[in-house]
């Protein structure tokens, strides 16, 4: 009896822990894609689509629109404005993102990440 | 003595439960410890790559943002040879000689186009001051270095962690050369690109000639004619017409923890598993950005209708009195940069260069030559 449940509590960890390395994977993932192409590469590849992230600062460096990266530090009234004013002003884009592992013998446990661009 | 035996056979028994119950335990926990040390290697080899990635990204946006930059001076080469154009063109049509030489010449024409060569060379000089190494590159590789600092703590510190400066070496500085010509030839500039300004840009004037073929000598207008063709140097345009500015960072580093790392060697920075060896280099991670023109990947210049037009005049050799309502052909470097990250990867050992990473994977080798950073 002992042994049995000594293998099915460890296994269990074993599974536990694979789940908490695949949120850890999912949750970096998503804060590079949060601060990289916001959510358009997350809605593209499945059931993640509602992803858990929050872009902190910064706006989005990809654009939806035209599905490609936006003209870099670049104010004006649309992409390719002539009429538009460069800055080279330090910039950020961050953003969080988080998840879960199952919820299963051990609970659920979070896993929070970041992820940034910055320069000055 | 038939129970005294059995009693015996039991406790026998009891100590086989032990050792097997001990192994098991035993391979148990050495397969827990592996599933833990697997989620450690994995944690730390996404958080390598995304430094890798974002910082790649992030020296190819600050280099993308300072080419705006550059653009924007440089369009103020051309806004003020436009505004010296209208001056000569529509301000005063017709310039009237006042000296009686038959010579279509109008010294304050010839003032003002003075003026205009100082005027413009002063907005060619910023261009050459943001177009400097200096105020490029090294700005755009601190972006990306602190970004790698920023997602991952301690990167930075690592001898390994760099951006990759020329095609050839991690430290070759001044490779790029500014090509100039006329009177700001005298500087020298590294750039993170090849420049080449406009030297034969014409301005020129119609002056209303005044000859002494009047009554008793006297000087009467002799008709209007084009005046002497002024060259003023302007704007800039990258000679090779390459336009992508290619970045390439290298994460170095090691697990977070050297928890249940069998390679790990104290006298070297291994990690052992994800791209490193185990004689105590780094375990590395690359990933490649881009600075590019937002409207795709020719660029920064934009082709005129032929070479000889770069100057921005309908016929070569010919003033600025052809130009009246003749609305430019697109000129040097009038783009709008983006930056995008191109590939991440691992591409072997802290030896690899841009320019060996790109030849080791086919589908970039024929970017090699734009490579410049």
């Amino acid at each position: 009896m002992l042994l049995t449940f000594m293998v099915i509590v460890i296994l269990s960890a074993m599974v536990h822990l694979f789940t908490v390395t695949w949120a850890s994977v999912q949750a970096h993932a998503r804060a590079r894609e949060a601060v990289l192409h916001e959510t358009y590469y997350l809605e593209m590849n499945g059931r993640r689509g509602e992803a858990d992230f929050t872009q902190v600062a910064g706006n989005p460096v990809f654009s939806r629109d035209e599905l490609t990266y936006k003209v870099a530090a670049f104010q004006g009234d649309d992409f390719g404005d002539i009429a538009g004013t460069a800055s080279d002003e330090p910039f950020t884009f961050d953003a969080t993102a988080s998840d879960t592992s199952r919820d299963d013998v051990f609970g659920a446990n979070p896993v929070n990440t970041s992820a940034t661009i910055q320069g000055d | 003595m038939i129970a005294r035996s059995r009693a015996l056979v039991q406790r026998a028994r009891h100590g086989q439960a032990a050792v097997l119950i001990a192994l098991v335990t035993f391979s148990l926990v050495i397969f827990l410890a592996l599933a833990t040390n697997m989620g450690i290697l994995v944690n730390d080899r996404i958080r390598m790559q995304n430094a890798a990635d974002l910082g790649a990204y992030a020296a190819a946006y600050k280099e993308a943002q300072l080419l705006n930059v550059m653009v924007k001076k440089n369009e103020e080469i051309l806004r003020r040879s436009e505004e010296c154009r209208r001056l000569l063109t529509e301000v005063v049509p017709v310039w009237t000689g006042e000296v009686c030489l038959c010579e279509p010449i109008n010294y304050e024409a010839e003032q003002l186009i003075d003026e205009c060569e100082i005027w413009i060379d002063d907005a060619a000089s910023d261009f050459l001051d943001a177009a400097s190494y200096g105020a490029t590159v090294q700005p755009a590789i601190e972006a990306g270095l602190k970004t790698m600092e920023a997602n991952i703590t301690g990167l930075r510190d690592h001898a390994d962690t760099k951006f990759f400066d020329g095609a050839s070496s991690a430290s070759q500085n001044g490779i790029y050369q500014t090509q100039q010509v006329g009177p700001v030839s005298s500087r020298t500039v590294n750039s993170i690109a090849n420049y080449q300004q406009v030297s034969d840009t014409f301005l020129n004037y119609r002056v209303l000639v005044m000859c002494p073929y009047g009554p008793a000598g006297s000087c009467i207008p002799w008709g209007i004619q084009p005046a002497l063709v002024r060259e003023v140097p302007s704007w800039f345009y990258k000679d090779d017409r390459e336009a992508d500015i290619w970045v390439m960072s290298q994460a170095a580093g090691t697990m977070a923890s050297q928890y249940l790392d069998i390679a790990y060697s104290a006298s070297g920075s291994d990690g052992g598993y994800f791209g490193g060896s185990s004689t105590g280099e780094s375990d590395l991670m690359y990933a490649i950005g881009v600075a590019k023109p937002y409207g795709g990947s020719v660029g920064p210049t934009e082709e005129a209708a032929s070479p000889t037009q770069m100057n921005g005049n309908a016929v070569p050799d010919q003033g600025v009195y052809l130009t009246a309502g003749f609305e430019y052909p697109k000129l040097a470097m009038i783009e709008r940069y983006r930056a995008r990250l191109a590939g991440t990867g691992e591409w072997g050992s802290s030896g690899t260069t841009p320019l060996g990473a790109l030849q080791a994977d086919g589908k970039w080798a024929t970017y090699v030559s734009k490579f410049k950073h």
